[in-house]
């Protein structure tokens, strides 16, 4: 996508009353600052051959996973279409279901111990998007990690992605065929569209586009809505308010490479989420991401567009599916516990007193496009379009 | 806005009756007494005032062509009613009739009760009917009148069974007469002009009221009219004063400006969502908006120069606008006022995306287009209509190498003696605005050609489309077509030769006047020509 980028710069002279929000990052004084909305925050999955990805093929749907757990007689008796209610039945509610009714997908802790629901298929190839977030070469131990093994990205480097591990070979994640079609990343990105959670990033004390290694990077939630054009894409040079809650305010240090923007690691990052849940494990209604990461390309066409790498605890990483309840696994067709005791299986990051590990390394595909961003506070623009 | 539009008019007054520094008024011939349909908008606020917001309207209005080169008001003039729209004005007025007698409602305008609820009563429904009738003709029914709308509302009772069915009935063929869907150049003999005419005290009233408010007169008009005030200088200044200090004053002004920018191209407007995928339905719906309020804030709410609506830097904004203009807006919802920077390559209503995007392709921008409808519509200059075998291949080429831009394009076209003519009179004025293209987006080229947005009017040069508002402000032409345009608003008709000497007197008053319109429709409609009726047998050559 290319999009115009126009008189911005000029337009800031006319919105006057500048007072620093909260969250101001320090460098203000000097450089430019640059808005953008994001477009694309959705897990980052590696599109490789899907044979060296996958060789076992797909993680089994909520369906294929109860036939599984059945003789093979049994299995081909259910499979008769004169049997196709009673299977029914059993896959979407039997299956779903824990002895004392337990939801599949609002209580997956309490399938933990059940064999019917095993840990899906992993991801055997070598290849993965992501950040290498616990220093190592080897993915050993440390004091903020659990034994793991490492991917490498496309650029070669060690990066460490346990959740692309795990889900990478289902199809709710991956989709089917090399492309986000039919993908939970498809999904997550619509939701922004929805406007149920939107994200604003604010470069700032920009010198020089291409090189500069000083400069402010925002991380913000935005009650604002986007607006879209007639093929559904976000309209470039919108207006957004910088969430007027702290918690969803991030800010670090970055610096720009050959036009590459990384950022420092922010230690915790919250945003809100739409997934706004009131469930078995408290309420959860925003994004928390530790050791985050990014690493942005700042195109040409002005947009940003790359990877951010983190741990996310896996109660957040697996809320959606809880949300969602039952109808995950059966319109979904996801066995939430399958999923649900993968992540604990993999997590690799901040073990808690026992050595488990609490959260997974994940890596999100980011884009965002010029934007203009308001802090509440100052109702003023502080952010330049590219030229 | 309302006192400061007040004190202007006050201190006009005051110079035109103290410092004797208005000429005499010369002498009009009118045109002959007519019938103008209401436009949509007119029957819609006439219902809502009459019987107010709550009384829905719905129902599909006959257009009202545009005269050539002429002002949609005028062609209310021209126009009558198809079998087609008859029927739509009985269902709107069934409708309407029933709203108004029905449980909820009929007690606001019902102030007698029948004796008997499934009988006739012609006492409580004459009291009804000339009541509403008088509303809705804006004038006193006759007494024959009455008396066949009574007898009608007695004989629909006996029909329906139920007084206010029968009542409900008669009013509907009340709202579905001439009398209300035309307003009616009712005359009577002038006493001041022997064997002559003039329009009778209620239908100044309504001429009155559809030029300033945009709607039927309030009781305060019908009743001035009924005590002859308006056939006397004091009493129709008394009423022109308060019409021009009421809000209601900005309506029928939003109404003038969009009849004469043609707002209504925007309504069929499309956009290749290909090409400009910027232009979605929140931006669709602001555009208009924006130029109105642009053109009340300069004209009204500030009292301004009408000439400075092509240079103000001032407009409004909305978020979706924004991404139009490429500019943060603050405010999350709703408008907010804005002001483009000095030297900004946009100042004035003809750098906004409205006129940008309406005279405009589908999928391209065209300074012919752009450049016709600023001489015909801010000018009053016709461009002439091209010739029938006119080959357009070369303009419409947007990807030929030889010619990447549009001012390329038409300077190649023009090399046709058939077509240079029209293009030597619109192209240098629309190439000013090729900085903006097909939906008013600012671009420094097109395609890889640099544009240069430089030209002249009428030998007077400009740089920019910003440039060109001041030229625009400072060319003669542009307060005379206002002064005509509002005329040809005020009277629902084109002028007539037999006005143009008034209206060159008109145009020499606004410009003294500092070319404020608030004081323009004032001294329109004190004047004598505004009322004048010509003879019945007043040659059609005199008055073209």
């Amino acid at each position: 996508m290319r999009v115009r980028l126009g008189a911005a710069v000029a337009a800031l002279a006319c919105i006057a009353g500048l007072s620093t929000s909260s969250a101001a990052p320090r460098v203000a004084e000097k450089g430019e600052t640059l808005g953008f909305l994001v477009t694309k925050f959705a897990v980052a999955i590696y599109y490789g051959d899907f044979a060296t990805d996958c060789p076992e093929g797909f993680s089994p749907t909520t369906d294929e996973q109860y036939l599984l757990t059945q003789t093979p007689a049994e299995r081909a008796r259910l499979l008769k279409p004169e049997n196709a209610p009673e299977l029914e039945k059993k896959w979407k509610i039997e299956y779903t279901s824990g002895p004392n009714g337990e939801d599949i997908c609002r209580n997956p802790r309490s399938f933990l111990d059940d064999p019917r629901h095993p840990v899906q298929k992993t991801v055997q190839g070598k290849t993965s998007y992501g950040m290498n977030l616990d220093g190592t070469d080897d993915g050993r131990a440390t004091a903020r990690s659990c034994q793991h093994a490492k991917f490498r990205n496309p650029q070669g480097e060690l990066v460490d992605n346990q959740l692309y591990r795990i889900m990478g070979c289902a199809k709710s994640w991956r989709g089917e065929g090399a492309t986000f079609g039919g993908s939970m990343a498809l999904k997550y990105n619509s939701y922004m569209k929805d406007g149920l959670h939107n994200y604003l990033i604010e470069l700032r004390g920009v010198n020089d586009r291409r090189n500069d290694d000083d400069v402010e990077v925002g991380i913000y939630s935005t009650d604002d809505k986007s607006m879209l054009d007639g093929s559904r894409e976000h309209l470039p040079n919108q207006t957004f308010a910088v969430t007027s809650n702290p918690r969803w305010r991030n800010v670090v240090h970055g610096r720009i490479v050959d036009g590459v923007l990384t950022t420092d690691v922010i230690d915790t990052m919250y945003l809100n989420w739409f997934f706004a849940l009131n469930g078995p494990y408290g309420a959860v209604n925003e994004h928390e991401f530790r050791q985050v990461h990014f690493r942005l390309t700042l195109e040409k066409s002005g947009i940003l567009k790359g990877i951010m790498g983190g741990y996310q605890p896996i109660e957040i990483t697996s809320a959606q599916a809880r949300n969602g309840g039952k109808g995950v696994a059966t319109n979904g067709n996801r066995d939430c516990a399958s999923e649900y005791k993968s992540m604990v299986a993999f997590a690799d990051g901040y073990p808690d007193e026992n050595g488990q590990c609490t959260m997974i390394s994940l890596a999100q595909d980011v884009e965002a496009i010029p934007a203009f961003v308001l802090h509440p506070e100052a109702a003023r623009a502080q952010t330049a379009a590219l030229p | 806005m309302v006192r400061r539009v007040a004190t202007l008019l006050l201190l006009g007054a005051l110079c035109g009756s103290l410092c004797g520094c208005s000429p005499a008024e010369p002498e009009t011939s009118g045109a002959p007494a007519g019938m103008r349909r209401l436009t949509e908008e007119q029957y819609r606020n006439s219902i809502a005032d009459i019987f107010g917001t709550h009384i829905q309207v719905a129902g599909r209005f006959d257009p009202i062509l545009r005269p050539q080169h002429g002002l949609i008001a005028a062609g209310t003039s021209q126009i009558s009613v198809s079998p087609a729209g008859f029927e739509q004005y009985q269902i709107m007025a069934t409708s309407i009739a029933a709203q108004v007698l029905d449980p909820a409602h009929r007690n606001t305008f019902l102030t007698c009760a029948p004796k008997d609820e499934t009988s006739a009563d012609a006492t409580c429904a004459e009291s009804f009917l000339r009541q509403v009738g008088g509303l809705l003709y804006r004038r006193p029914l006759t007494d024959a009148e009455a008396k066949a709308y009574t007898a009608a509302a007695g004989e629909a009772t006996r029909i329906t069974g139920t007084f206010t069915g029968g009542l409900s009935l008669s009013l509907a063929s009340m709202l579905s007469s001439p009398a209300f869907i035309f307003e009616i150049d009712a005359t009577e003999p002038d006493p001041n002009h022997a064997g002559g005419q003039r329009l009778n005290a209620y239908a100044k009233a309504s001429r009155l009221s559809y030029f300033l408010w945009n709607t039927t007169p309030d009781a305060a008009l019908l009743a001035a009219a009924a005590r002859g005030d308006l056939h006397t200088a004091s009493g129709l200044s008394q009423q022109v004063d308060r019409l021009l200090a009421s809000p209601r004053l900005e309506g029928a002004m939003r109404t003038f400006f969009a009849d004469m920018l043609q707002f209504e191209v925007d309504a069929e407007l499309v956009k290749d969502p290909a090409i400009y995928p910027l232009f979605v339905r929140a931006v669709k719906e602001d555009m208009p908006e924006q130029t109105l309020r642009t053109l009340v804030d300069v004209t009204l709410t500030k009292a301004g120069d009408y000439r400075d609506v092509f240079t103000t830097r001032d407009t409004f904004m909305t978020r979706p606008l924004g991404v139009i203009y490429g500019i943060p807006v603050p405010q999350k919802s709703g408008w907010m006022p804005y002001q483009f920077a000095e030297g900004d390559k946009r100042a004035g209503v003809l750098t906004l995306m409205n006129f940008l995007a309406a005279f405009s392709h589908d999928g391209r921008s065209s300074p012919t287009l752009r450049g016709k409808a600023l001489r015909e519509l801010v000018l009053c200059q016709p461009v002439p209509i091209p010739p029938g075998d006119v080959d357009f291949a070369l303009v419409q080429d947007t990807k030929n190498p030889l010619y990447k831009t549009a001012r390329d394009r038409l300077t190649a076209h023009r090399a046709n003696p058939s077509c240079a003519g029209c293009h030597k009179i619109m192209d240098p004025v629309g190439l000013a605005m090729e900085n903006f293209d097909g939906i008013g987006v600012f671009r420094a080229e097109e395609g890889e050609g640099a544009i240069d947005a430089s030209g002249d009017l009428d030998g007077v040069g400009f740089a920019t489309a910003a440039d060109l508002g001041r030229v625009i402000h400072d060319n003669p032409a542009t307060p005379a077509c206002l002064v005509n345009r509002m005329y040809e608003y005020a009277v629902r008709r084109s002028s007539v030769a037999g006005e143009r000497a008034w209206l060159e007197s008109l145009n020499q008053r606004f410009v003294a006047d500092g070319y404020r319109i608030p004081k323009l429709l004032r001294r329109i409609a004190l004047s004598d020509a505004f009322f004048k009726i010509a003879p019945p047998e007043t040659t059609k050559e005199a008055l073209r």
